[in-house]
């Protein structure tokens, strides 16, 4: 099994709106493969498809050209098996952060006492305990994040699909989502998608940046990040030459006539 | 403005309207005979509310307006559930739906009547008519705005089809259901008293076409304000009871 990947997309093309008169290419040709326990993220530019590609892999939007593979088994539809984290967090804001993160384990069947049990452990872990009985306009966006990724990890996915989860944070808080994603990987070996704009973040976070053109997106190239990171603040020179190759590419993807 | 002293602010025009009644009736402005003092109006509602057989007709009528409102909110959100989710619900019944919003429920009238007779039954189709498509539509609606991603969130997290329909779709039309339920309670008091004015043997409109047919108009108007105090009190315990159930809003 560990030889299989994680993911695997081949010759994935996307329409929006197919079959209307609007209809846009947004992926094209995209091959892609994620191993087991590895951490990516996708970046380009605004429009460029990294989201809907997120949401194919997801088994959220149906494609039909192509092929998305996800543990051996052809996508048709969402799963368990992989987790989601949005933006906008996406809890249900009429249930208490409980409840959210007991919904998941309600539709596995989980037994109830074994269930608050995982959940109130998420909770402590994600230093929400004291904030079981509030409901999600109550918090901070942080602590919003937090309570989703508990919710996420609840039913034990072992892939994550991250669709910019830190772009609706502040600087800080951001920062220490960031650690504790990092140690959230380190320490269950998930395999992560992570889509963001952020090319820092991008480059801190994950083994292999996966660059991607403007519409219709194409991956453009990739870059490998695996080399040990302290921080975003770093010194190390591999961080920052990334990081402006990164920079540079995606920037080239803006100018008018290229592409 | 004292905080105190908002409740007597508020109701301030209510006192002038009083006043205005009370003195253009007095000063006999307009005969008494059209518009009775107000003064006269409270004693013959008092009356009436000491008269045991006054009672009957109250609980006739909000029988009556409960059963329809349930019916319609019950049916209404399936309907409008159904509507939102279905494509193939939505082509077969949304050109119906759109048809029959604008008709005037109570031209149905005479026609509740010959279906169902002068009884219970004509009132409560008919009511339940005019609240069905309101809270059918703002259920529709609730549910076409449902956040995307929260389906897809729950989805992710094991839920089937009826698990997304139940939990997400419906719980997320809530706001909306609801308030699409506040414009039936007001639409549930003024059929009641029209299909009961028309034709019926009990109930508070039957009381005002009596009274207003045997001339006796500080009672009919007193019925009229028993009608209009069970609208303002329904509203307000909906209001109670919807803040509650949206408690979760920030």
């Amino acid at each position: 099994m560990s030889g299989t990947p994680a993911i695997r997309v081949a010759g994935l093309r996307f329409e929006y709106g197919e079959g209307t008169r609007q209809r846009v290419l947004t992926l094209d040709g995209i091959e892609l493969s994620v191993r087991r326990g590895e951490f990516i993220s996708l970046v380009g530019p605004s429009g460029c498809g990294k989201s809907t590609l997120l949401y194919i892999i997801g088994g959220f939007v149906p494609y039909r050209v192509g092929e998305v593979v996800v543990n051996g088994a052809r996508v048709t539809g969402p799963g368990k098996d992989r987790g989601v984290v949005f933006q906008q967090f996406a809890l249900f804001p009429w249930k208490t952060v409980l409840q959210n993160v007991l919904y998941g384990l309600e539709k596995q069947r989980v037994p109830r006492a074994e269930a608050l049990d995982r959940a109130r452990g998420l909770l402590r872990t994600a230093r929400l305990d004291g904030f079981e009985n509030h409901y999600p306009s109550q918090l901070s966006g942080g602590m919003r994040q937090r309570a989703a990724i508990a919710r996420t990890l609840a039913v034990e996915p072992d892939i994550l699909l991250m669709d910019e989860p830190f772009g609706a944070l502040d600087a800080q808080t951001r920062s220490v989502m960031q650690e504790q994603l990092r140690e959230i990987w380190r320490s269950t070996g998930k395999t992560v998608v992570f889509v963001t704009h952020d090319v820092r973040e991008a480059v801190y976070l994950s083994e292999r940046v996966v660059l991607m053109t403007k519409r219709p997106g194409r991956i453009k190239e990739v870059v490998d990040t695996a080399f040990p990171k302290t921080g975003e603040m770093t010194a190390d020179p591999r961080f920052h030459e990334a990081v402006a190759h990164i920079w540079k590419s995606v920037r080239a993807e803006f100018e008018p006539g290229h592409g | 403005m004292a905080s105190a002293l908002r409740p007597v602010w508020l109701y301030t025009p209510l006192l002038l309207l009083a006043l205005l009644w009370e003195g253009i009736s007095r000063a006999g402005v307009v005969s008494a005979y059209a518009l009775p003092p107000l003064t006269n109006v409270l004693a013959a509602w008092w009356s009436l509310l000491v008269d045991p057989s006054f009672w009957p007709h109250v609980f006739a009528s909000l029988g009556r307006g409960a059963a329809g409102l349930a019916i319609a909110l019950v049916v209404g959100v399936v309907l409008g559930v159904s509507l939102a989710w279905s494509r193939a619900v939505n082509m077969l019944l949304g050109p119906v739906v759109q048809m029959f919003y604008p008709l005037p429920k109570s031209a149905l009238i005479p026609l509740t009547i010959i279906w169902f007779g002068i009884g219970d039954e004509s009132k409560i189709f008919l009511i339940f008519l005019g609240c069905l498509l309101p809270i059918a539509t703002a259920t529709y609606n609730g549910v076409r705005g449902v956040d995307r991603n929260l389906l897809w969130s729950a989805a992710s997290l094991g839920a089937g089809r009826w698990s997304l329909i139940r939990d997400v779709a419906f719980m997320g039309a809530v706001p909306d259901i609801l308030a699409g339920l506040r414009t039936a309670l007001a639409m549930t008091f003024v059929l009641l008293v029209s299909s009961e004015l028309l034709i019926s043997n009990e109930g508070l409109g039957f009381l005002i076409r009596s009274y207003g047919d045997g001339s006796q108009y500080p009672q009919m108007f007193a019925c009229s304000m028993t009608v209009m105090a069970m609208g303002f009190a329904a509203d307000q315990a909906f209001r109670r009871l919807a803040a509650w159930l949206l408690r979760w809003r920030g």
